[in-house]
């Protein structure tokens, strides 16, 4: 961990007047950090960069009361009580005083969300017998705080219910005061500038086949027992997290080597899982915008075919290295080029997204064959937890890649969601195959 | 709980295909199950109308349309200009400018509606440079040019391109042949030239600077196509032009 006492930057201190309390007509407004900055620049119904978070109870969710825990708790939360404005050069939040309303869930979820149209949040609360979803948009914040969010809702909503509980424990509560540290932009807190260079990372294997029409979403969730999986992972001497995406990069391989020679041939490029890092680990943030980056373990399968042994230290000493915040504090501060250079700043932000957009595909994203986020384990305080049945974490559509993996574990539970835009779940095949294969019994839901 | 033997995994009793190959599961008797245990809702009609749709053609008009605002607004400008210079309502040098950006106007919009029909295309961008050719000549007052040097010109180039072009793409064994008829479509292009020169300046049809044109680029095309149909058939090109020993046999 870092004790970094940087002094807030001069953007984090515009929120000040915003933490001051924001009254009826009065419109604050903040800019986005630099993660959402990127994300709505590249934001689209093709790239809609929504994911979602979802609690599902023992008891069918009444909307009513629902909706009444959702206005009870937003109060504590009006960092997310926001509406994405246009400006010239770039988007900004402004606070957005009407009440998010619950709604009916879908066949696919994180569908495009028009943050930008006004009056819409870049949060959706919807509700579909016993579960609780919320969808939010990348741009607001990232698993982390989409977490702290929904055990608060929840929490909310068992209050509401007349569930009393001696200790909420961490869970944020209405009667809170919103804390300083919750609005910052940790990117700009924390990001020194470094005279390292940006490492150029090649192509990947992008898994080839046509996408779905925009808007068809496929889920495939497996759910495992925490504990098998983390007996076979402790057999290696890695953590959960290490294990599955060691299973990800071995099933990954198989499907390339299950190609015909010559769609092989043009497919022989390195194998790298995208896995974010939530960077409060790090360093001592409570923020509650996005605060995570991300590393690329992988294997070179142009170096001949690896077997799971070698995959497994080829991730775990990637991760070991790469996992420091040294490295992060040099990406941070490269990452923020954007805001910095002048040319750029004054680009006008439609040449900004229309670049944007076009550079996703072939910039950064092609980088790596998957994703894989882990949220880890969701811890409940006991009464609240005898009433929530599962967790769940969809990731959000992956355009280039394709196909992307969330994990979360919860009681005795590991979920793990794949989320893909092609039709057929040949990686999740592979996947849920290998884990069987190595005696972790897999039971599959999907949508 | 069923059971998916070709994967190894559980699936809800309700379900009867594996999800993740297809394969046949055992049915589960009790209907009521189902609606309890889906996890996702059916696609409801309102769904289905909100998921996005950016038809191909909506793309085309908002292309169209950016390319026109674009053409237009400098053709105000120029136009705006001629007439402050000018003190009146009268249009003189700026015909030309705005005949040429209706040209790269009209050469954009043709291929952005006609993408898939190649044929059309030349044939859409064909008129536009004739046009564009009739506009700039009459632009003066009187037509001088036109029809003794820029019809004939473009006539010459625009047929033998077309035919170099079909001709490529009909070709079953692409390789070094191709080469070849660009090469001859050129010496084509460049005899059409001369005739057309000599025609307009002399009355009479003979063959000058071309020849030293013609005949190199010729011996070139023939070199290629014997390289392409003949030396193909009878050795590996590869092991021909191997610069490097290799390592193994």
């Amino acid at each position: 961990m870092v004790n970094n006492n940087a002094p807030y930057s001069e953007s984090f201190k515009v929120n000040d007047r915003f933490l001051m309390g924001v009254s009826e007509g009065d419109h604050e407004w903040h800019r986005l950090e630099n993660a959402a900055t990127g994300f709505s620049l590249i934001s689209s119904p093709k790239i809609p960069q929504v994911f979602r978070l979802s609690s599902t109870m023992k008891e069918i969710i009444n909307v009513t009361q629902l909706q009444k825990a959702l206005n009870n708790i937003i109060v504590r939360f009006p960092y997310f009580r926001v509406n994405m404005k246009t400006g010239f050069f770039w988007h900004f939040w402004e606070t957005n005083l009407d009440n998010p309303k619950i709604c009916a869930d879908s066949k696919y979820p994180n569908n495009f969300m028009p943050i930008a149209k006004k009056g819409e949040f870049p949060f959706r609360v919807k509700a579909y017998k016993k579960r609780i979803a919320i969808e939010y948009h990348h741009c607001l914040t990232d698993g982390t705080g989409g977490l702290i969010f929904l055990k608060a809702l929840v929490a909310e909503y068992l209050s509401v219910r007349g569930i009393k509980s001696e200790g909420w424990g961490d869970i944020l509560r209405p009667n809170q005061t919103p804390r300083f540290e919750e609005y910052e932009d940790a990117y700009r807190r924390y990001s020194q500038k470094t005279k390292t260079g940006r490492k150029f990372v090649s192509n990947a294997f992008n898994i080839p086949f046509r996408r779905e029409k925009v808007g068809i979403y496929h889920i495939t969730k497996g759910i495992m027992p925490v504990k098998k999986v983390l007996e076979e992972s402790k057999s290696y001497g890695i953590s959960i997290t290490e294990y599955i995406v060691s299973n990800y990069i071995e099933s990954l391989q198989e499907l390339l080597y299950s190609f015909p020679s010559n769609l092989l041939k043009k497919n022989l490029k390195p194998i790298r899982i995208m896995v974010p890092v939530n960077l409060r680990n790090l360093f001592p943030s409570k923020t509650m915008r996005n605060f995570s980056l991300y590393i690329l373990p992988g294997i070179d399968p142009r170096l001949g075919r690896y077997n799971f042994d070698e995959i497994v230290r080829q991730v775990h000493h990637f991760m070991k290295k790469e996992v420091h915040p040294k490295a992060f504090i040099s990406t941070m501060y490269k990452n923020t080029t954007i805001e910095r250079n002048v040319f750029l700043r004054l680009t006008p932000l439609a040449v900004k997204k229309f670049f944007g957009q076009r550079g996703y595909y072939y910039i950064g994203t092609p980088a790596y064959t998957g994703i894989l986020t882990n949220l880890g384990r969701v811890k409940l305080p006991e009464e609240v937890e005898e009433h929530i049945e599962d967790v769940e974490f969809v990731p959000a559509q992956v355009a280039v890649n394709k196909v992307g993996a969330a994990m979360v574990s919860y009681k005795d539970k590991l979920n793990i969601n794949f989320g893909r835009i092609i039709k057929d779940p040949i990686v999740e095949r592979f996947f849920f195959r290998n884990l069987a294969k190595k005696g972790i019994s897999v039971k599959i839901e999907t949508n | 709980m069923s059971y998916c033997i070709n994967c190894n995994i559980e699936v809800d009793s309700f379900i009867e295909k594996c999800p993740l190959c297809q394969s046949d599961i055992q049915k589960s008797d009790n209907i009521n199950q189902i609606l309890e245990e889906k996890k996702y809702p059916e696609l409801t009609k309102e769904e289905e109308k909100k998921v996005p749709k950016i038809s191909g053609k909506k793309k085309q008009l908002v292309a169209w349309e950016a390319v026109s605002v674009a053409a237009i607004v400098p053709m105000l400008i120029i136009l705006a200009i001629n007439m402050i210079v000018e003190k009146g309502f009268t249009v003189t040098w700026s015909r030309y400018p705005l005949i040429g950006v209706a040209l790269a106007w009209l050469l954009i919009t043709v291929p952005l509606f006609l993408l898939k029909k190649p044929t059309l295309v030349i044939i859409g961008e064909t008129l536009s440079i004739i046009a564009f050719l009739v506009l700039i000549d009459v632009a003066d007052g009187s037509v001088d040019w036109y029809y003794q040097i820029a019809l004939p010109i473009i006539g010459v180039i625009i047929v033998v391109t077309s035919v170099v072009v079909i001709i490529s793409i009909k070709v079953k064994n692409k390789g070094a042949n191709i080469g070849a008829f660009v090469l001859f479509g050129i010496s084509l292009i460049c005899l059409g030239l001369d005739f057309v020169f000599h025609i307009t300046d002399e009355g009479i049809v003979t063959i000058s600077w071309s020849l030293y044109v013609i005949v190199p680029l010729v011996i070139l095309g023939v070199f290629l196509l014997y390289l392409h149909y003949r030396l193909t058939r009878i050795v590996d090109i590869k092991r021909v032009l191997e610069i490097r020993k290799r390592l193994q046999t």
